[in-house]
């Protein structure tokens, strides 16, 4: 058992050198390092824009939160549907809260929205005159009468009491989404490269194989048994795909800050963050497994060569 | 060469090159869509002028709208409209919100019942099915300019495109959550006439505009002050990149390198083609056919699969559904035919230059 062990040991450190001296570690090179340079680049890049925006995202609800008021969470209101009159024009479902206030107003936003400070307000048979904006600032999208202005009750039809829920959203929320979603493009393109170089393995694999059909024919004339030699070969080749994926995560580690840099220097200025190993480890995962099945193929077309 | 060999070379040239041919249309596709996603987003109808704001995206602009009527007010046969954008999140999903003029004749989709209702809302077919949205329900609308919310009587379904995954509202209630005045807009589209109508509709806002680019057109104006600075560009998406820096011949530079990258490994496959057929090869320059003309052969077989791979993908972009949405809108792959056929060229010469370096034609 140890025998063939330091057999395989023997062969394999041998058509590794063949492989170098062959100069088909450039194949290899390009088939495994390119996709995951690739691969390496654009995942440090979204990574580096969401960790920036997320931390874009704390400081700026810190700083938020210590300069404006608290914010009520929710707010137990009657929203009722009246027609309202704006500018001698009439509109239906336009959103009304009965709500406890002294007298009826208009809320900020709608002020600004419709540019008026005046609006009627049909309510059953009568109509209400509203002026004024509202103070309370969770109002701003409304027309609010006060509660007690009528029994809910009688406007079954038209009100229904709900808790309106007032949440905290800011424009950071906008920039987290669309790198979200930039994010989830980017990622697709790499999962395509990945999958559109996996049949690229194969030639690759089927060039080292004839490239070092020499040493094989050497090794088999020297007794070597075909299952060493194969066994040698596919070991070589995952030396040289790990030694592969390690230049192609350099060198899309690199393209990555190249790439944060130059963005920086003519947009937002989103600093490198560089991947964990588990990150980069799939890739290495990715190369091994594509080339180990290559080899295997490769070996089977190319029987002969043994 | 016998048929057989040929019609061999051209399904393993297939077999390989299509991955690659993907790949490269995905990587085009998917960049093409993102740039162009504003564009799509500011649909603008045929011969017509979009003015916004200088702003990274249209749901970020606010210009003066009453300022641009009164610079256009000496200018007849001009139809003027305008639109508020606004992201809000809406059953905890974050949608595009449009603004619009309910009454405005510009839309195909019947936008009538949002005319005399103000709370109300169209919903676009695509975001209800996804949403589970109703009709006549109410939905809760929640900006991301200010702690509001909104609630909406839905009133209709719309399945035009854009529209088809936004919330379209009367454009006041766009305004309440976007926070802006009722003089401001995201975007304005201004529909001439006439040739002569464009021509003085450029001079009202003082702008030298190339003949060509005179009906196509984005017009971005910024106020500071009294001061105003305007700026014009040939498409939607060209403006508000512009302010990232990044132009129209940019992309299309990255999205050429970035395929030329991932064509790399065609190289290896054009290596590997003469080894299909190394025995005829043999044969052939046994009987005295030069090495060139085999070469030549062999480059117009896989010529041949390349052009398939390439047109088949070209074909079957439509049916490729990417599975990604920005801002729900769900995203098609869109390849710009020109660029297309440019990496094909790249893709080809790498395969040439791995055919005529293959071992089997240089022993």
């Amino acid at each position: 058992m140890s025998k063939a062990f330091v057999q395989i040991l023997e062969t394999s450190k041998t058509i590794t050198l063949a492989i170098v001296r062959t100069n088909s570690i450039a194949w290899l090179l390009l088939v495994v390092a390119v996709p995951i340079a690739i691969a390496v680049a654009i995942d440090t890049i979204c990574y580096s824009s969401q960790l920036y925006v997320a931390d874009l995202s704390n400081t700026f609800a810190q700083v938020h939160e210590s300069m404006t008021m608290p914010i009520t969470k929710h707010e137990n209101i009657y929203l009722c549907y009246f027609n309202i009159v704006v500018n001698n024009k009439k509109l239906s479902y336009a959103a009304t809260v009965l709500a406890n206030i002294d007298k009826p107003c208009i809320g900020l936003d709608v002020y600004r929205s419709l540019g008026v400070g005046k609006v009627v307000v049909e309510l059953e048979s009568e109509t209400i005159n509203v002026e004024g904006v509202c103070k309370q600032s969770w109002l701003s999208p409304f027309i609010a009468l006060p509660i007690n202005i009528t029994n809910p009750m009688k406007l079954a039809n038209t009100c229904s009491f709900t808790q309106l829920s007032l949440s905290q959203n800011t424009l950071l929320k906008m920039s987290q989404l669309l790198t979200q979603d930039t994010t989830s493009a980017l990622l697709l393109i790499k999962n395509y490269v990945l999958i559109a170089y996996l049949p690229v393995f194969i030639p690759a694999a089927n060039n080292v194989l004839h490239r070092v059909s020499a040493v094989v024919k050497a090794l088999r004339i020297a007794g070597v048994p075909k299952t060493i030699i194969s066994l040698s070969l596919i070991i070589s080749e995952e030396v040289v795909a790990l030694l592969s994926a390690a230049i192609g995560v350099a060198v899309g580690v690199i393209a990555s800050h190249l790439a944060l840099t130059i963005a920086s220097s003519i947009a937002v200025e989103v600093p490198y963050r560089p991947l964990v190993l588990s990150n980069t480890l799939v890739y290495a995962i990715y190369a091994v497994a594509a080339l180990l099945v290559a080899t295997v193929v490769a070996l089977r077309i190319g029987e002969n060569v043994l | 060469m016998r048929i057989g060999i040929a019609a061999k070379l051209i399904l393993v040239g297939i077999a390989f090159s299509m991955p690659i041919a993907c790949a490269v249309a995905i990587v085009l596709g998917v960049i093409n869509a993102l740039y162009t996603f504003y564009g799509y987003v500011v649909y603008r109808n045929e011969n017509e002028i979009v003015v916004s704001n200088m702003a990274l995206a249209p749901f970020t602009a606010l210009m003066d709208f009453e300022s641009l009527m009164h610079r256009l007010k000496n200018v007849s046969g001009l139809s003027i409209d305008s639109e508020v954008m606004v992201l809000a999140l809406v059953n905890e999903k974050t949608v595009l919100i449009r603004g619009i003029e309910a009454n405005s004749s510009r839309y195909i989709s019947d936008f009538s019942n949002l005319s005399n209702c103000l709370y109300c809302c169209v919903v676009g077919s695509d975001l209800a099915k996804a949403l589970g949205i109703e009709l006549d329900s109410f939905v809760i609308v929640s900006s991301m300019f200010q702690p509001i919310s909104i609630p909406l009587k839905v009133v209709g379904y719309t399945n035009e495109k854009p529209y088809s995954y936004e919330v379209v509202v009367p454009i006041a209630v766009a305004r309440i959550l976007r926070r802006a005045t009722s003089n401001q807009v995201s975007v304005a589209y201004i529909h001439a006439w006439n040739r002569e109508s464009i021509e003085l509709l450029y001079k009202s806002l003082d702008i030298n505009i190339p003949r060509p680019l005179l009906e196509k057109i984005f017009i971005a104006i910024e106020y500071m002050g009294q001061e105003k600075k305007t700026k014009f560009y040939s498409s939607v998406s060209e403006a508000y990149f512009s302010r990232l820096g990044i132009n129209q011949t940019t992309i299309i530079a990255a999205s050429i390198a970035l395929s030329a990258i991932v064509a790399l490994g065609l190289y290896l496959i054009g290596q590997s083609i003469p080894h299909l057929i190394k025995n005829e090869i043999v044969v052939l320059r046994v009987i005295g056919v030069p090495k060139i003309l085999i070469a030549i052969i062999l480059c117009i077989a896989i010529l041949v699969s390349m052009v398939l791979s390439w047109l088949l993908t070209y074909i079957a972009i439509d049916l490729i559904k990417p599975g990604i949405a920005i801002i729900n809108h769900s995203i098609q792959l869109v390849v710009d035919p020109h660029v297309y056929a440019s990496t094909f060229v790249i893709a080809y010469a790498i395969t040439v230059v791995g055919i005529v370096r293959s071992g089997e034609l240089n022993e």
